[in-house]
Order: C-alpha cells, then structure tokens, then sequence
C-alpha cells in the first residue's frame, strides 16, 4: 500500500481506530485527568482527540527520556550498555512541526556513529500523523522549516473524513488489515501545514544579534531563567550525565538527564569560570542553536514552530520576533548598497 | 570514529606533580590489548570514566607512543577529579576518544615554533612538544613559554629542568606572583604576566605558535602575538568549554556555531575571528 492513498470517510473514523488499537501498544494526543494535554494510552473506547494542538512534553519524552540510564558498570564485566527491549509504540495523531522535529533529532543521534539509546527507541516509535490547524502560537508557516515531517501514515483532514497516506512499509503493514475502511484514491492531498517543512529555500539567519541588542537585553531583563521554553521544545537535546555509585561502590549506573542552555550552570567549569555568565550570552546561545545550528547541522534551522516555547513561557516571552527582525536587518544590509 | 563505551583501563603509575596536580598513567586491563584511546594526536582529548564517580574530558599529556600508554596530568577541581586523587595504583578507569582536532603538526616542519602555556594548559603542550622533540631538527627552532600562578605551581618541574638545559629549545618560565622568589631549586623565571613574557620572546614572520592558557589570558597574549607579526592562521589555541558528551550531541560546547569537542578544541585564531566571545 506503500506510496498510495485512501479516502476514510467520517463515520469509519471510531472502527478504523478501535482496529487499530487492535494492532498493539498505541498512544494518542488526549487531555488526562490533571487536565495535561499529553501523548498517552487510550482508555477503553477513548478515541485520539485530534483538534488538540499542541502537547506539554513533545515526542522526545520517548526517544530521549528525561532521565534514561545509559551504562551500568560492575567490577567484573566493566561499563556496559543498558539494554532497551520494547515493543512497537504507534503514536497516533502527530502534527508536522513533531515530526519534523523527529527529523532533526535523528540527525544528531543517528549520522555518524548511532546513539546506542536512541537508536532502538527510534525503531521502536510507528508514526500517525496528522494535518492541523494552527492557532496564534504556531509559527511553522511564517519560517519554513527544512526538515521534512516524514511518517508512517499521514492523515489530512478532509470535508468527508481524512484522506489517509501510505508513505512507509511499515505504515503498509499497519494499513493492510484496515483496508475494509479504506477507499484508494489518486486525489492529490489537498494543502495542508505539512507544506511548511521539507523546504530547500530557507532563511539564513545572521550570525550575530548585535542589531537587535535592545530587544535582546529586554528579554533577558524578564526572563526567569526556569528552562520552560527549551525542556518543552521539540528539537532541543541538552543533556548531562550523571553517574551514581552503589553503596558498596562496586557497581555503578550512568544516567543521561535533560540539561538546559537557559539555566547559569550549562557553561559553567570546573574552577567556577563561566563562558555565559549573563542571561543575554544564554539567549544568544539559544538563538544561535535554533536558528543557526551547531556542528555538523550548522545553516539548519531547528526551530520547527510548534510555540509551545511561547505558550508555556511564565513571562510570556518570544524568541521568534527578535529572530525575524535580526533576519530582516541582516537581509536590508545584504541588499542595499 | 572512536567507541562511544569506556575501554578498561588501569591506573598504572601515579607521580605527584603539585599538592593538587597528578599526572596519571593508564594502561590497558587487559595487558595485551592496546586502547583505541592510547592512539591520539597531541591536542586531542578523551573521556575519563571513574567507575561511581562520573565522565571528564581530559587533554593527552604525554606523546602518541608505541607501549600504548596514556598520560593524563589533572588537577582536583571537582567532583570526578576529587575522587581520581583518591583512587590507588591498580585502581580501573573507563577511557574512550581520542576526540577533537588537535595541533596542526603537519605544517610545523621548517617553521619556528612557539609553545605558550598557562597553568594547566601545560598538559597539551607538552603532548606536542614532546611529538616535536622526536624529531627536533625539523624545525627551525623550538620555544617553550611557560607561566604559572607561583612558583610551587609548576608541574613537571624534573623535565622543565631538563629543557631548560637542553640545546633543542629554548625555554622561558613565568610566574605572576614569585613572593620574593626568583629560583626554585634549578629552575629559574621572571615575574609577570604571560604577555609581558610573550612580549619579550621576538618573533620572527612565519612562526606558528601554540597556546593552551586561562580564557582571560587570550586576548591579551595574541595582541602581543600579532603586534610581533605572527600572522592569524600560524597562531593555533586549545580552548576549554564545559563538555558532556566528547562527540557532538549534547550542545553544551559551541564556540560561535562550531562545536568545541569536534571543530576543535584546537582552533587556529583565523578560524575563530568575529566570533563573538570565541576568546
Ligand atoms: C578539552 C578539555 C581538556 C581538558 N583537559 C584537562 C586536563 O588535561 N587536566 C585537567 O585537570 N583538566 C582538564 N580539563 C578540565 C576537566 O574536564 C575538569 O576539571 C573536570 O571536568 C572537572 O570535573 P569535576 O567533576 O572534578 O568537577 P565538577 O565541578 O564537580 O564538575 C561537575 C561536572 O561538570 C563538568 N565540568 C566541570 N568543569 C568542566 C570543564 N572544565 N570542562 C568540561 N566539563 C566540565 C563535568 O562534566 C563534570 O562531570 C579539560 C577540559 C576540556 C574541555
Ligand atoms: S523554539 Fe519554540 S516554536 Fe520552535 S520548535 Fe522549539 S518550542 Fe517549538
Ligand atoms: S520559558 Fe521564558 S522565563 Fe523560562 S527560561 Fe524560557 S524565556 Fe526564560
Ligand atoms: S561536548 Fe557534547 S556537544 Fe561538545
């Protein structure tokens, strides 16, 4: 079914789920008992909400737990790595700024040497996506990401019900069983936020903020420094590593945790010397990292504009405006003579 | 690229250098076995493990060599290092790199060299002066330019002792403060700042120097540089940053958008120039 597309009309939507649900462990965008609107199992009978926007933690909570334990070490057999055996999870209902989000992560733990960790949880992970209507946080149509929001099955949402996309064999393996619901169609998808990614011509974001000081300073003046805007964002990967002994000290486990560019510590060494001491240096650090890239991804922009950034800053503030007015002056200065 | 997994190691010698500086030697658990982390260029860097303790980067101080041992100069500055001064001979250790650039030794070759260290930057530069000794008369001339908070800071003061007589380089030694000292058994300094001292070396065009110093000591120490014509793309420095991973993935160690663990830490200056707060 791989590369083929299908109508499922609206009334089909609840058996076409309840047989999905049939296939295995799945998780689907839902609002839990503290009111929390999370990725997570489905009660009975419970189907996928799929008119929420946008989740607290977004799918790095399953690729790159918070706090994962990497390495055990014991005297005999030295550091070894943690195994990770899991079955398939199929996480129903993903918008395109997530999944584009997966792309950029798998290109830091993927190329080169794979990430022993991420690796598996990634095998692990079937993708449902889903086209969504953005709300006055989204930013993924004012700067096009050039990640592609790649997936097992992509569902864009119709008059009718949803026309459902076949772009994986692992998505033809899921959709087989299904087909009853299905009706194959060779109607091209209609427009959709899933246009916003996978897009050559991006912007190139100038190297330095000293055009937009002012605005940096203001924003470094309010901000908490509480980490909010980057523990929930999609493609951010921060981490340190914590070891703990057992009492006797002779077996050892190695966690990787979350770590944050916002909070003062991430640049501290060894001696108390601190190569980003003000809140300023920590913001142009952020900005360097989402929108320049470092390393082997430098000229990638990462920011895929889910704004939950923005939704969940207790100070309400915004890095994209500053970025648009940096790029705006930069490109003013490339132009005029 | 090097196992991401620590490689057994054991701690094989312990020589004191200061009362909070040690230098280390590691050799394989298995005695038959060679490391991967034992082959390495000077400049380069690997992750120390400390079974309970935890993971540090740590430059090579010693030079590449055939017998596979590594050698590690480390100062008590925390947690890890804590705990390393603690540990006893036969003691294990997870090691795993060599990770970075180090110093461009290809195009050192009939150039005069100049080696500037400060503090615990002496570890890298000695990695490299050693490798340039092996094969001293490559180049046109060696300097050695060392300073240190006091004179009871100096590490490796048996073989600074020992360059400081020799005929293949010539050496100076600095202190900032020498509290009235000015010899400390054989070994002899001026008091003042590293760039006074640099100040005083006279450069010749086409030197190529190496630096591994304090980060406030940069912008002072390459003004001097450059006021004696050595050109950007000759001047090479070692630059610290924090570093949890060695290998590009946790995004704690970017110099402007280039990372510390993989872009460097060897930068040449010319590399680093408009970057802000690179040095
Ligand atoms: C490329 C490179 C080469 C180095 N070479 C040497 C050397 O030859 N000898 C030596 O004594 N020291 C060296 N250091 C510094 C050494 O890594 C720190 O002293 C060490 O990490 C401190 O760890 P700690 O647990 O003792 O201190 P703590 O302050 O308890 O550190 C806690 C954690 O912070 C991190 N951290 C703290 N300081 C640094 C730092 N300077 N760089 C990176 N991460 C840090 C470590 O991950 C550590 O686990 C080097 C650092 C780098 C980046
Ligand atoms: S920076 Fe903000 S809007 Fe962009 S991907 Fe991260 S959380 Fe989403
Ligand atoms: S969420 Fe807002 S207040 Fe918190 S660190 Fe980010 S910018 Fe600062
Ligand atoms: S140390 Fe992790 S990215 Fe450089």
């Amino acid at each position: 079914m791989k590369n083929r597309r299908f109508l499922l009309v609206g009334s089909d939507f609840e058996p076409f789920c309840m047989a999905l649900y049939g296939q295995g462990g799945i998780h689907i965008p839902k609002i839990c008992a503290d009111g929390g609107v999370r990725f997570a199992h489905p009660v009975e009978g419970e189907l996928p909400d799929l008119s929420l926007i946008r989740t607290i933690l977004p799918l790095k909570k399953y690729l790159f737990p918070p706090k994962d334990k990497v390495l055990s070490y014991s005297q005999d057999n030295g550091y070894q790595p943690v195994e990770y055996n899991s079955g398939k999870l199929l996480i129903f209902g993903v918008h395109p700024c997530d999944l584009a989000a997966i792309s950029y992560l798998d290109k830091i733990f993927l190329n080169g040497e794979p990430d022993a960790f991420y690796l598996p949880r990634r095998k692990s992970l079937a993708l449902i996506g889903v086209s969504c209507m953005p709300d006055k946080y989204c930013s993924c149509g004012d700067i096009a990401s050039p990640m592609p929001a790649d997936c097992d099955i992509f569902l864009y949402k119709i008059e009718t019900g949803y026309m459902v996309s076949c772009e994986s064999d692992e998505g033809s393996a899921i959709l087989s069983p299904l087909s009853p619901f299905l009706h194959e169609t060779d109607i091209l998808p209609p427009e959709s936020t899933r246009d916003n990614f996978s897009l050559n011509s991006v912007e190139k974001f100038p190297d330095d903020l000293s055009g937009v000081s002012s605005e940096l300073q203001e924003m470094a003046r309010s901000c908490l420094g509480c980490g909010a805007c980057s523990i929930c964002c999609p493609t951010c990967y921060c981490f340190d590593l914590l070891e703990l002994p057992s009492l006797n000290g002779e077996r050892a486990e190695r966690f990787r945790i979350w770590d944050n560019c916002l909070y003062q510590s991430h640049a501290e060494v060894a001696g108390g010397y601190n190569f980003r001491k003000a809140r300023t240096e920590r913001f142009d650090y952020r900005y360097r990292h989402k929108y320049l890239g470092f390393g082997q991804l430098q000229g990638i922009m990462s920011c895929v504009g889910c704004g939950r950034c923005i939704a969940n800053c207790p100070a309400g503030l915004d890095l994209r405006p500053l970025a648009c007015k940096a790029l705006k002056e930069s490109s003013h200065a490339a132009t005029s003579p | 690229m090097p196992p991401l997994l620590p490689e057994s190691a054991i701690i094989d010698e312990i020589i004191p250098q200061t009362p909070d500086t040690t230098l280390f030697r590691l050799l394989p658990k298995e005695r038959v076995k060679r490391l991967h982390a034992a082959d390495f260029s000077p400049g380069q860097f690997l992750q120390l493990s400390l079974p309970g303790a935890g993971e540090i980067p740590v430059s090579y101080c010693g030079a590449p060599g055939e017998d596979g041992c590594i050698e590690l100069c480390i100062k008590k500055a925390g947690h890890v290092t804590e705990f390393l001064h603690s540990r006893s001979i036969g003691s294990v250790a997870g090691v795993h790199g060599a990770y970075g650039n180090g110093f461009p030794l290809g195009i050192m070759a009939g150039h005069d060299i100049v080696l500037i260290a400060g503090g615990l930057g002496i570890a890298p530069i000695r990695s490299l002066l050693m490798s340039l000794l092996t094969r001293a008369s490559l180049y046109r001339s060696i300097t050695l330019l060392y300073g240190a908070r006091t004179p009871d800071q100096f590490v490796f003061r048996d073989e600074l002792i020992l360059w400081q007589s020799s005929t293949a380089l010539k050496t100076l030694f600095a202190v900032d403060r020498s509290d009235g000292v000015v010899s400390s058994g054989t070994l002899s300094y001026t008091t003042g700042m590293l760039n006074m001292a640099v100040a005083e070396l006279s450069l010749h065009e086409g030197c190529i120097a190496a630096l591994c110093v304090p980060p406030a000591a940069y912008p002072g120490i390459i003004t001097e540089l450059k006021k004696q014509g050595v050109e950007d793309e000759n001047i090479h420095l070692s630059l610290e940053r924090r570093m949890q991973c060695g290998v590009g993935r946790c995004a704690h160690c970017a110099v402007g958008t280039m990372l510390c663990c993989q872009d460097g830490p060897v930068f040449s200056y010319a590399g680093l120039r408009g970057i802000q707060g690179a040095i």
